[in-house]
């Protein structure tokens, strides 16, 4: 435990000593808060939204999603393929320790920034913007933990499929943009065309963006979205454990 | 009593045979080489010793362990230092010692360890901003943090200038004077001389011969070789009659003469005989590179096993 423990603060150190991965989880969220929170507009409450705003309803979410998503499928698969690239799992390889102490640890430390920029988020928006607490705070919770676990599952996917740190980056973005837009994070989902709404539906970070509405506002999470969730992170997961090499 | 033994070793990667047949024992403070070309198996032999990779065939005893069996009891004892295994860019040279140094039961002493190899005023350089050689360095630290009985340290020295060459030389003469067994893996024909106390040469997955740097050099009859240049020249013919000369070939003034070992002897006294002095007189021996050719069969020393500085001059 005292290894994992040591591993996971080193961990954390590199992290913040990477401005771009450390400052990006935080920032982003933040921006958007207070770019749209700015505007009086997206805060008028909607009867068509049971009495919600736009910014209640689209960009409180998708400034949690979003996080996720960028922390999952973009900075850790990087991480890890970089440190096969190296060879420093290779070097893990020849201690005591087993070099899958090093993606433990790295959990750990992504774990604690992601809870720490939901939390942000979350405060932010209540406290400065007026956000009304979700109207079912147990499935907002439940959602944010199961998009966390597809998406952390797909980025472990990445990087078991990915030889290079390059092809890490490359997979992590073809398969970051097209979610957000799919899954409605770019444009609100009611205003994409009803197939690419639809497909959304299907994608991880669309599945949760989707429950997280529902949860927040209080119209329900669709089983649906839950079946999704958990089905990506089963196959991804398989593929990770099946796929990911040391060296 | 031998730290490491292997029989019998055999490893294949698809169709392509790694490691064919390699048998080696290694005893306690001796400082062991491994020598052979790239894609020799040299690589591969280590990580089965490290129990990084299963072998197919053979059996391996490494402080009496068997590697597949108590890998993580082994790997405390052994200190490993592989080819191409860097750090994360941004950790720091004393982080990392202390971060190794938790890995294992009982560590050597990071500062000490810091101190030893130069770099205690390197301690908060990040392994991004050190030198090759002092990255090199923080690499052997890293093999020696678990304090252990054997350090394998694989192609150290390549990308290394001559300078940090000849002290991580001295470094490893260092780590075995404190009691460690080293296996060197190693390309470099001088680095596998200067070094080692015995020597495995490695070819096409196979041992060719296993013996001291100096007796592999015995073992080949190559005789000698007089590079000589005389005023005034003098016919190459007259020195063909000589016992001691097997051949006379001309490279514009030079002579060269092979022959026997009194070699010297024998060509001054007839050049003297002639009338005529020596300019200039190389005496040339046999080499490891002439011991690898001939154990090997191959035609020439493959270019990458030999020194990549640019002369053999520089003297420390």
């Amino acid at each position: 435990m005292n290894r994992l423990m040591k591993l996971t603060v080193t961990e954390a150190t590199l992290l913040r000593r990477d401005v771009v991965a450390i400052v990006l989880p935080f920032a982003l969220p933040l921006a958007l808060l207070v770019g749209f929170g700015s505007a009086a507009d997206f805060r008028v409450s909607d009867p068509d939204l049971g009495g919600l705003s736009a910014f209640d309803v689209f960009i409180v979410p998708v400034a949690l999603v979003l996080v996720i998503a960028l922390l999952a499928i973009q900075v850790l698969p990087v991480t890890l393929s970089t440190y096969r690239e190296r060879g420093v799992l290779r070097r893990l390889a020849t201690t005591p320790l087993h070099p899958s102490s090093v993606l433990l640890a790295q959990l750990l430390v992504h774990v604690g920034v992601l809870v720490a920029s939901l939390g942000l988020t979350a405060i932010v928006a209540g406290v400065a913007f007026g956000v009304s607490a979700p109207r079912q705070l147990g499935w907002v919770v439940a959602v944010l933990a199961a998009g966390t676990l597809a998406l952390y599952s797909l980025g472990m996917a990445i990087a078991a499929l990915a030889p290079k740190a390059s092809t890490a980056t490359a997979y992590g973005m073809a398969l970051f943009f097209p979610q957000l837009l799919l899954g409605g994070l770019m444009v609100p989902a009611e205003l994409l065309p009803t197939v690419l709404a639809r497909t959304g539906e299907f994608t991880p970070v669309g599945a949760t963006m989707n429950a997280l509405q529902g949860a927040w506002t209080g119209s329900g999470v669709e089983p649906l979205h839950l079946v999704v969730l958990v089905a990506w992170a089963a196959v991804t997961l398989t593929i990770a454990v099946t796929r990911f090499r040391w060296d | 009593m031998s730290i490491i033994e292997v029989v019998g070793l055999h490893k294949r990667y698809g169709d392509t045979v790694a490691v064919d047949e390699v048998s080696l024992t290694v005893g306690a403070g001796e400082i062991f080489g491994i020598l052979g070309p790239n894609g020799a198996g040299k690589t591969t032999t280590v990580e089965c010793l490290l129990g990084l990779r299963r072998p197919d065939r053979g059996q391996i005893r490494v402080l009496g362990l068997d590697p597949q069996v108590d890998g993580a009891r082994l790997r405390e004892q052994v200190g490993a230092q592989l080819q191409e295994s860097r750090l994360p860019d941004g950790l720091r040279t004393a982080e990392a010692l202390e971060l190794y140094a938790s890995f294992y039961a009982s560590p050597a002493d990071p500062q000490q360890l810091l101190h030893d190899l130069g770099l205690t005023d390197k301690a908060r350089t990040a392994f991004g901003d050190l030198s090759g050689g002092q990255q090199q360095r923080l690499s052997i630290a890293l093999a020696l943090v678990g304090d252990p009985k054997v350090a394998v340290l694989d192609e150290l020295t390549t990308g290394l200038d001559p300078r940090a060459r000849r002290d991580t030389w001295q470094l490893i003469e260092q780590v075995r004077a404190s009691g460690v067994t080293v296996l060197l893996v190693t390309h470099f024909m001088d680095e596998a001389e200067r070094l080692c106390d015995r020597l495995a040469i490695i070819d096409h997955g196979r041992v060719v011969a296993t013996d001291r740097p100096a007796a592999l050099i015995d073992r080949v009859d190559v005789g000698a070789t007089l590079r000589i240049r005389t005023a005034p020249a003098i016919d190459p013919a007259a020195l063909v009659g000589l016992p001691e000369v097997d051949e006379v070939t001309t490279e514009g003034e030079v002579l060269l003469v092979r022959g026997q070992d009194d070699l010297l002897h024998a060509v001054s006294a007839r050049v003297h005989a002639l009338g005529a002095v020596a300019v200039t007189a190389r005496l040339g021996q046999a080499t490891l590179e002439d011991a690898f050719v001939a154990l090997t069969g191959r035609d020439e020393v493959p270019g990458e096993l030999r020194a990549d500085e640019g002369d053999g001059e520089v003297v420390a």
